[in-house]
């Protein structure tokens, strides 16, 4: 599900641009390192492809309705997961600026709910666990149902998790989350199978254009490093665990203030370069969140009057603009700003 | 002076370890000359395409030698064979990458180091050959399929090859397109080789023809001559070009 | 199949919006980028009950829409998506936040009904935002922006080359679906037996496809780096249209 950026808070927001900012870092890192430059183009026109297929309509038997594939799995399998990544980022980027999925600032949750569990969780834990190197019909089917439910649970989960903490919906939260898990686990399991089905045809078509099909011989293609998992998988989990925890204490100022906490810390574990990039890009976010804004958090505090307030200074902008447009001096745009 | 220098050439495809395995060429011999216009000509798995690609070097060579411009054909001197040789593909939309046409002329300059005036310079007249220079901020995925053929002929004019491998180049284009691209290649300075199915198109375009069959050099010769010989192209799977087949003789 | 086919001319449409001329397009789009992400930042920092604040913002949205000759034929329908969703999340707000605010008459606003409402304009501002940037600012220039912005090269490359192909790809679909609709009439969508050749097919041209992309690359001296053009250096307007809107902005918020 694309998140809109009504559902979330500067905080949030910031939180998750910054730590889908420091996968992808690690991503274009991993990627130099292995050489995989040359693969560039072909992430470039696979990302179109996942695009377009998951416009396509498959129909799901005996229920009249459709799903689609899971873009974050089927990607992993055939660029490796640090390639489908940023590959799935460029699609929700798109996404968001050219046909309005998803906002702008929810950016960076909706990479993380989508692209992260399902390249890195799914594309990377689950595939190369269950599919493994020596990949049969079986195991494919088993890896990509596996892999896209638990990636959609991951990212259902966390979309509760950061409209609650934007504090946007009044919803409780075992209400949502009840509502959000067993409808991503039917999604979950239409990907899943419908994923299995590209992959097996492609096993059996050009088996050898599947990341990391055993050749003999070759460098394993670049599968991550344990390392390089287990700071990913800590990252994830520490994210989610804690956000749990923290719902259950019932504070969510507490909880706001721990999340980052914890997000900063998980990026300790990864390496090096990735740490350094994450926190220059929490130095320029940190600035953000829960800036000290007039505070508005009671209802008490809005008043007819000051609607009635807002409407007006609209109304008086929107009116000397269309002066100025008739007076056919479109420069002079700053004008009815300062008029506020 | 030779553009184009082939003695002994042969490849095949599969591994020679395994059972699998294709002779696509076989022992070709050819000579391209600076401003000549070849057609190539030949059924489908002639080897055209394969021919092609190891002249660019996209295949690595296996038997024989490929000289481009004074440059045998070798790793060192890929990039500057590659300087010297544009390969125009059949299909434009994998060809043309960049977002606007200009950005897709520019990519090669740039990528062999010119200035951003130089570039300019060197995209507004590679542009203005195959009469784009009007379309040189749009969208690539907007134009037509003639222009996006042109502005596939532009992305290996701006870096000067002296040397065009055109591949299918009139496949899908009406006839109008078709006519204005037989003019614009005949404007062309650079020698060119154009390996396509359409004997009509290649009557129009090239005064010498090979035909590829079977791996191998069925003929070489004037075009009007290969291209008149029903008898020769018959045996080798290929049917005259329209303009003729109304002779005497049906 | 519509759906394909919709997107495919929404595409085209942007396009040719944003190839109008006019100053805000002719800005440059670093702070064109930036201005909108203040704004969307912004507005999202208002609480919940902040409505008469939150109105305001819109002032941003007025002024650009108007004096920017942007058209608003082409965001009504990109509205839907997200009215809905944000519906569905607002809808539930007056249920459980009974709070009086304020009463109007007879009429009692609760905090649920402030929230419902700040809720959908945030909506509303969220996609009008990234609207304005897209009709205004090419895909060409926004990657452009980013490299600025030192994203890595490599994910701008990956970035521009999703958009170039989505179109090609897109129509390849929409082919690949009409010949199957064709032949099975009356199915909505594409059976289960076939879920694997028919993505699959796509798939191993899609990377057919890939690999004729990066031979042309190659042939054209793609060495792993992807130049683009120089936009000249943000000019005196360039950087008085981010400071004059970033004061603008924060004035709105702080009053």
């Amino acid at each position: 599900m694309h998140m809109a950026d009504a559902l979330v808070s500067p905080a949030v927001a910031g939180t998750m641009y910054t730590v889908s900012a420091a996968a992808a870092a690690y991503s274009v890192k991993k990627i130099k390192l292995e050489d995989l430059d040359s693969k560039v183009p072909a992430m470039g026109v696979m990302g179109a492809f996942v695009f377009a297929a998951q416009m396509i309509n498959f129909t799901i038997p005996g229920t009249g309705s459709s799903g689609h594939l899971c873009g974050g799995m089927l990607l992993s399998a055939i660029l490796g997961p640090c390639g489908a990544f940023l590959t799935m980022i460029a699609i929700l980027a798109i996404q968001c600026l050219l046909f309005a999925d998803g906002g702008l600032l929810a950016l960076g949750c909706n990479v993380w709910n989508m692209a992260f569990y399902g390249c890195f969780i799914g594309g990377a834990l689950i595939w190369r666990a269950v599919a493994g190197k020596k990949m049969t019909r079986g195991r494919i089917m088993a890896a990509s149902v596996i892999g896209s439910v638990v990636s959609l649970q991951m990212g259902a989960f966390s979309v509760t998790v950061e409209t609650l903490m934007s504090g946007i919906t009044e919803l409780p939260f075992a209400v949502f989350a009840g509502m959000m898990q067993p409808i991503h686990l039917a999604i979950g399991l239409a990907e899943g199978v419908i994923t299995a089905s590209v992959l097996m045809f492609i096993h059996e078509a050009r088996p050898e254009a599947l990341y990391g099909y055993s050749q003999s011989g070759s460098k394993g293609a670049g599968r991550m490093s344990r390392k390089g998992l287990a700071a990913v998988f800590a990252a994830a989990a520490l994210i989610i665990g804690s956000a749990v925890s923290l719902f259950a204490s019932g504070n969510p100022d507490g909880l706001e203030w721990s999340i980052e906490k914890v997000a900063g810390t998980a990026e300790l574990s990864a390496s090096g370069g990735v740490h350094r990039m994450a926190e220059k890009v929490q130095e320029v976010t940190a600035a953000l969140p829960d800036y000290a804004f007039k505070s508005s958090d009671s209802a008490a505090g809005t008043s007819f009057s000051g609607i009635v307030g807002g409407v007006a200074v609209l109304a008086a902008c929107f009116f000397v603009c269309m002066v100025i447009k008739k007076a056919g001096k479109g420069k002079k745009k700053k004008i009815s700003g300062s008029e506020v | 002076m030779s553009v184009l220098e082939v003695e002994n050439l042969s490849f095949s495809y599969g591994n020679p370890r395994e059972k699998f395995q294709k002779q696509v060429l076989e022992n070709i011999n050819i000579q391209v000359s600076a401003g000549e216009s070849i057609g190539l000509i030949g059924e489908n798995g002639a080897g055209k395409s394969t021919f092609l690609k190891l002249l660019t070097g996209l295949l690595g060579l296996e038997a024989g030698m490929v000289r481009v411009a004074g440059l045998d054909m070798k790793k060192e001197n890929l990039k500057d064979i590659r300087a010297e040789i544009g390969y125009v593909f059949q299909d434009s939309d994998s060809q043309l990458f960049m977002s606007t046409v200009y950005e897709d002329v520019a990519f090669a300059p740039r990528n062999y180091g010119k200035s951003e005036e130089e570039v300019q310079a060197a995209v507004l007249s590679a542009l203005k050959q195959v009469h784009m220079e009007e379309k040189k901020d749009r969208q690539t995925y907007r134009l037509s399929g003639g222009e996006k053929k042109l502005a596939a002929i532009a992305t290996v004019l701006a870096v000067g090859a002296k040397l065009i491998l055109l591949d299918e180049p009139s496949a899908a284009l009406d006839p109008k397109n078709r006519r204005n691209l037989i003019r614009i290649l005949n404007s062309l300075e650079g020698a060119k080789i154009i390996a396509s199915h359409d004997l009509d198109f290649v009557l129009d375009t090239c005064q010498r023809v090979i035909l590829l069959s079977g791996g191998q050099v069925a003929a070489d010769g004037k075009a009007e001559e290969i291209l008149t010989d029903r008898k020769l192209l018959e045996q080798n799977g290929l049917e005259l070009p329209l303009s003729f087949s109304w002779q005497p003789g049906m | 199949m519509g759906k394909i086919g919709d997107a495919v001319s929404e595409l085209h449409k942007l396009d040719m919006e944003s190839e109008q001329s006019g100053w805000l397009r002719e800005l440059h789009p670093l702070p064109k980028l930036a201005v909108t992400l203040f704004f969307l930042v912004l507005t999202v920092s208002f609480g919940k009950y902040d409505l008469p604040g939150l109105l305001k913002m819109g002032v941003y949205l007025i002024v650009l829409f108007v004096l920017g000759d942007v058209s608003l034929k082409l965001l009504l329908k990109r509205m839907r998506a997200v009215l809905v969703l944000v519906c569905l999340m607002g809808a539930v707000n007056p249920f459980f936040d009974r709070t009086a605010a304020f009463t109007l008459g007879n009429f009692v606003v609760t905090g649920g009904m402030l929230s419902a409402a700040t809720l959908a304009l945030k909506g509303i501002y969220g996609v009008s935002a990234a609207y304005l940037l897209i009709v205004t600012t090419s895909m060409g220039d926004i990657c452009y922006a980013l490299r600025r912005l030192h994203v890595p090269r490599m994910f701008v490359t990956i970035l521009m080359l999703v958009y170039r192909y989505i179109i090609v790809l897109l129509k390849e679909t929409e082919r690949m679906t009409d010949a199957y609709a064709l032949r099975a009439p009356g199915q909505r969508g594409i059976a289960r037996k076939t879920w694997g050749t028919f993505a699959g097919q796509l798939l191993l041209r899609s990377m057919d496809r890939a690999q004729t992309v990066y031979d042309s690359m190659v042939l054209r001296g793609y060495n792993g780096n992807f130049h683009l053009r120089h936009k000249k250096a943000a000019g005196h307007s360039d950087y008085a249209y981010a400071f004059v809107w970033g004061a603008v902005l924060v004035f709105i918020r702080v009053i």
